[in-house]
């Protein structure tokens, strides 16, 4: 007979919060980052303000970190997770790079 | 959406009606949705009658098949535009239309009125399968797929007839898997870890891949429309989506499988791709805006009107991409880690998490939907936003926002209470229920979805009366 495996990752109590914050936040943050990169590169905000999108972005990073540290995630969930955002960073240059080739294809 | 017709097309006209009982069953999803939450306040509300087992089943089907009606409406609606040409079949496709709603109508009334039997194998044929989310008896199980099948053939039919576009690429290859997946949903095995296993076959992959997937062309298709948008640009996006909801949201099924019985790595598969999952969420938010943007820059360059065709398609549109990210995306991810999952399975959590995303990804971009049909029956150039479209909006997203949020205060609670501090037992369960944050968002819960019924009915008013004011079309 098989023993039956309990497993139950312990979460304290004053923690719950903190990680639905920052689960929230990975979003949020990562929503202002691509949306501000979009704003610039529609032109309706000026290049300097890639500095706040990549605030953002260092933020979003920052959440990451602190939600894999804090519901004990096995490392190579962490190192996943951190290489994922990493990833991140290039996305919405990609996809504008797409986007102005493909416009220039069949818009010029 | 009865009266003087101006669509060119039969398969239109089809959809027309696919969209009128849509609406109908949204009504009753909500008429359901009320007493279910009543019954959470007054227990005894319906007892014996009426039975919040019941309530809560019908009103999770009738959503279902409300936005699964509204999808092969929004097919049909697109499918004579997108190849040019009549539904092929247009005879059979409006035969299959009455059957599948006779068929609907039956089920819903054996539910109402017989609602449990035997524990024995005519139950399964004739009034419920049992298996939550795909009640429905074996004899409609067949039915749907019969009629699935006709709806496919149809579909396949025209476009090969007609012209091919990237969107309807996108449609036909997404319904293969949309019509395929339901099978798994119609066998049972003794073992319920392998059942559910195949079970989340059907509800994941319909709502997390295929659906995102029919949402992501039914927006292609409304950006050309409503906003006028560069076809190849918006197919271009489309098919990085496309692949980027395939992508994640297919191991993203890992999510389901962390806790009902399945070998542990799907906790690493799961976690992974469903942390990936809202990156096409976040994609499709910024193609919505950079679409809207850049056309409207380009109208602004060339001394144009830059209003859209259709105001209230255009904001439903736009809710569409907020709602997706927040619903699905921000209130999925808050869940879908499994450390997380374990305490907030099958709280109150799932449920603001479902409200959310089934609203904010799917019901959104159907009334969207709607709204463009309206156009086209009465041949409206430019429609625009009434009062009461501004009302139904407002008190829709007002209202399912109000109830998310209840139900995510209840859920928080639930997890720190019956979870966390009382180990998820039987009494942990009833101590939590009669706590005073879960009774007061509950009561919430029941105010905000008043709300949204009263945005219902801004709605339905609308759709029906806003083409007869001549202020409202130009």
């Amino acid at each position: 007979m098989i023993e039956p495996l309990y497993i139950r990752p312990v979460i304290a109590i004053n923690d719950f919060l903190p990680i639905f914050v920052s689960a929230a936040f990975i979003l949020i943050f990562g929503l202002f980052y691509a949306g501000i990169v979009t704003m610039i590169k529609m032109k309706k905000m000026k290049k300097v303000y890639y500095i706040l999108a990549y605030f953002f972005w260092g933020l979003q990073i920052y959440c990451t970190y602190f939600l894999t540290m804090t519901i004990h995630s096995q490392p190579f969930t962490v190192k996943a997770m951190i290489v994922a955002m990493i990833a991140y960073l290039s996305v919405p240059h990609i996809y504008f790079y797409l986007i102005t080739k493909s416009e220039q294809r069949y818009e010029n | 959406m009865q009266g003087q017709s101006n669509f060119k097309y039969e398969g239109q006209k089809l959809a027309s009606w696919y969209f009128t009982v849509a609406m109908i069953l949204f009504g009753a999803q909500l008429l359901l949705g009320l007493v279910a939450a009543i019954q959470f306040i007054y227990p005894s509300f319906l007892y014996g009658i009426l039975d919040f087992s019941i309530a809560r089943m019908i009103h999770i089907n009738a959503l279902v098949v409300w936005m699964v009606y509204a999808m092969i409406g929004a097919v049909y609606y697109l499918l004579p535009d997108e190849t040019g040409i009549e539904v092929v079949g247009i005879g059979i496709a409006k035969l299959l239309f009455w059957i599948l709603t006779l068929a609907v109508t039956v089920v819903v009334l054996v539910f109402i009125f017989i609602q449990v039997g035997a524990a024995d194998i005519k139950t399964i044929w004739f009034i419920t399968e049992g298996r939550e989310y795909l009640e429905a008896p074996r004899w409609a199980d067949i039915g749907i797929v019969v009629v699935v099948l006709g709806f496919l053939a149809n579909t396949f039919l025209t476009a090969i007839k007609g012209r091919r576009t990237g969107i309807m690429t996108v449609i036909l290859s997404d319904m293969i898997a949309l019509a395929g997946l339901y099978l798994a949903g119609m066998f049972f095995t003794d073992n319920i870890s392998m059942d559910q296993y195949w079970w989340w076959w059907v509800i994941h992959l319909w709502v997390e891949a295929t659906w995102e997937v029919m949402v992501g062309a039914l927006a292609a298709y409304a950006l050309i429309r409503v906003v006028g948008a560069n076809r190849k640009v918006v197919e271009m996006w489309l098919w990085i989506e496309v692949a980027m909801l395939f992508g994640s949201g297919i191991l993203g099924l890992g999510h389901h499988y962390f806790w009902i019985g399945t070998p542990e790595y799907w906790w690493e598969i799961g976690a992974l791709f469903s942390a990936l999952e809202p990156l096409p969420l976040v994609g499709m938010f910024v193609h919505v805006l950079y679409d809207w943007g850049k056309e409207n820059g380009f109208k602004e360059k060339a001394g144009e009107d830059t209003s859209s065709n259709n105001t209230p398609a255009l904001l439903w549109l736009v809710s569409n991409g907020f709602g997706n990210f927040l619903g699905a995306g921000v209130w999925g991810f808050f869940h879908t880690l499994p450390q997380v999952n374990i305490y907030t399975h099958g709280t109150q959590f799932t449920a603001a998490h479902g409200h959310l995303a089934f609203f904010g990804a799917y019901a959104t971009i159907l009334i969207a939907m709607f709204y463009m049909a309206v156009q086209g029956k009465y041949g409206i150039k430019k429609l625009r936003a009434t009062f009461a479209s501004k009302m139904a909006i407002f008190l829709i997203t007002f209202g399912v926002v109000g109830m998310g949020v209840a139900l995510t205060i209840a859920g928080y609670e639930q997890v720190l209470i019956a979870r966390a501090q009382l180990g998820a037992t039987w009494d942990a369960f009833f101590i939590a229920q009669n706590q005073t944050w879960m009774a007061q968002a509950m009561d919430w819960r029941l105010i905000m979805g008043v709300v949204t019924t009263v945005g219902f009915f801004y709605l339905v008013k609308d759709l029906l009366s806003i083409s007869k004011n001549p202020k409202n079309v130009y």
